[in-house]
């Protein structure tokens, strides 16, 4: 006859019979001779900690749509052990494209398991708002090394990001890495409208002589058309479950075609934005756009809503 | 009690195996069902023994697992119903009992049912308060008072409007 006792994987013991009574008790701690009427090997407080760590995973895996991943927050918050296998859990964004521990520190800030991200801090002024971008959040001072750009937000908005060009996202295109990002704006017309649809870009290039056509075009983004859903009776927009509230804020952004000729990688989103709670947004971005080209886009529609217009 | 998943007499080719729970009742169970448990295969591949004792999981625990084990052993069943007969294993299922079940599948290193029920598990601890978890897994919180205060407040957003059951 063979015995098994064990209590944990790092344990684990297997032996002949004739020994293992004994041995399990010892192993064990436990009286064996009461066996029968009370299995109470089950000390839940010494869970083997590959277990925890398995079930914690699963409610990690579990919202790995949001809404806000509120439970994975609630789990570090019943001990410290508990956080600290959560933190290994919950993966970096770049790996895992979630963002869970936010922190809602001055205007907008973004952190992954308590590591920081960015964080934004409105100013207002006479005739329009900017938003200093800062590595940061409690040092929003300009002349700071933190200090890594500004969002001027007027009522329309020229938005140029001439460091990608257009040709990044066909195959074997590239972006380059940005060390600073020139934002301009223009208050009044004439002007570009940063989110335009295809139908003014056509317009514009046929029209008037856009600058920088050819190989050497800006790539531009315009917003996904939403699509007239029968049942809901509106437009509608496939967030992929990452944005849970109906809000104006809400967008998608694709690259728009540069003569007009779309192709499959004028489908793919480029970022998104969209509401999951009250002050709680997400915020996805991929290639060619950096992490603070897409926080400060998304900065922008809090101020001008310049995406649904 | 004896419980046997075969249906007819024993062959060379299906044999079968004794498995004593901590509180002795046998299983009979075929080879195939037992080595999906790594523990139990190593064992089987050791020793010539027929008859092992699990010193750490009672019978009704023990049954499940073989239950559990028997159905995946069955190359009859598609795997559309054994995935479907996954989700009916664990559901409405107790807490506790499914506390058992996780350590049971460490033990008989069967991981598969050791992730469905880790799941289950997962899904059960959403949406209960964090006492409820401390309650359940026997957890000295280790926070300080201001500790936690702290940690609520940075994430204020998750804690807000859960909603928090305490059954």
């Amino acid at each position: 006859m063979i015995k098994l006792g064990l209590k944990s994987r790092s344990r684990r013991v297997v032996q002949d019979s004739s020994m293992a009574v004994e041995k399990s008790k010892n192993i064990m701690g436990k009286n064996k001779s009461d066996v029968g009427d009370n299995c109470s090997y089950c000390c839940w407080a010494n869970l083997p900690s590959e277990l925890l760590r398995e079930v914690l995973l699963k409610v990690e895996e579990s919202e790995s749509k949001w809404p806000a991943r509120k439970h994975v927050v609630a789990c570090a918050g019943v001990c410290k052990s508990w956080r600290e296998v959560m933190k290994e859990v919950v993966k970096t964004p770049e790996v895992s494209g979630k963002i869970t521990f936010l922190y809602p520190l001055s205007r907008s800030a973004l952190a992954d398991d308590g590591k920081f991200l960015l964080a934004a801090r409105k100013c207002r002024r006479p005739t329009c708002t900017d938003y200093i971008i800062s590595l940061q959040a409690d040092d929003m001072s300009k002349g700071n090394d933190t200090y890594i750009g500004k969002l001027r937000g007027p009522r329309r908005m020229h938005c140029v990001m001439d460091a990608i060009k257009a040709s990044s996202i066909k195959p074997g295109g590239v972006a380059p890495t940005q060390t600073y990002l020139p934002i301009t704006c223009v208050d009044s017309s004439p002007t570009i409208p940063f989110f335009r649809t295809k139908s003014n870009y056509l317009d514009k290039s046929l029209s008037g002589p856009l600058s920088n056509q050819g190989d050497n075009s800006s790539l531009v983004l315009r917003n996904k058309s939403p699509r007239w859903h029968e049942q809901l009776q509106c437009w509608c927009l496939n967030f992929h479950g990452r944005v849970t509230v109906a809000s104006v804020k809400n967008f998608q952004l694709v690259a728009s075609p540069e003569n007009g000729v779309a192709g499959p990688e004028h489908d793919k989103v480029i970022l998104q934005f969209g509401k999951v709670g009250k002050d709680v947004f997400t915020m996805d971005y991929r290639y060619p756009i950096s992490a603070f080209q897409a926080f400060a886009i998304c900065l922008s529609s809090f101020d001008t809503k310049i995406a649904c217009e | 009690m004896v419980t046997t998943d075969e249906k007819g007499p024993l062959t060379a080719k299906k044999k079968s195996v004794i498995i004593r729970s901590c509180d002795g009742d046998e299983f009979l169970v075929s080879e195939s069902a037992a080595v999906l448990s790594t523990s139990l295969k190593k064992i089987l591949e050791e020793k010539e023994d027929r008859l092992i004792h699990l010193s750490d999981i009672d019978n009704k625990t023990l049954a499940m697992v073989i239950a559990y084990l028997s159905t995946h052993a069955d190359d009859g069943l598609s795997d559309d119903l054994k995935r479907s007969f996954d989700q009916e294993f664990v559901s409405g299922k107790e807490f506790d009992v499914l506390k058992y079940l996780v350590l049971a599948t460490d033990t008989l290193q069967v991981t598969c049912l050791c992730y469905t029920v880790a799941k289950k598990m997962a899904d059960i601890m959403k949406n209960k308060l964090v006492e409820w978890v401390r309650r359940e897994f026997d957890i000295q919180n280790d926070y300080t008072p201001e500790a936690e205060a702290e940690i609520r407040r940075l994430d204020a957003w998750a804690w807000d409007d859960r909603q928090l059951e305490d059954d």
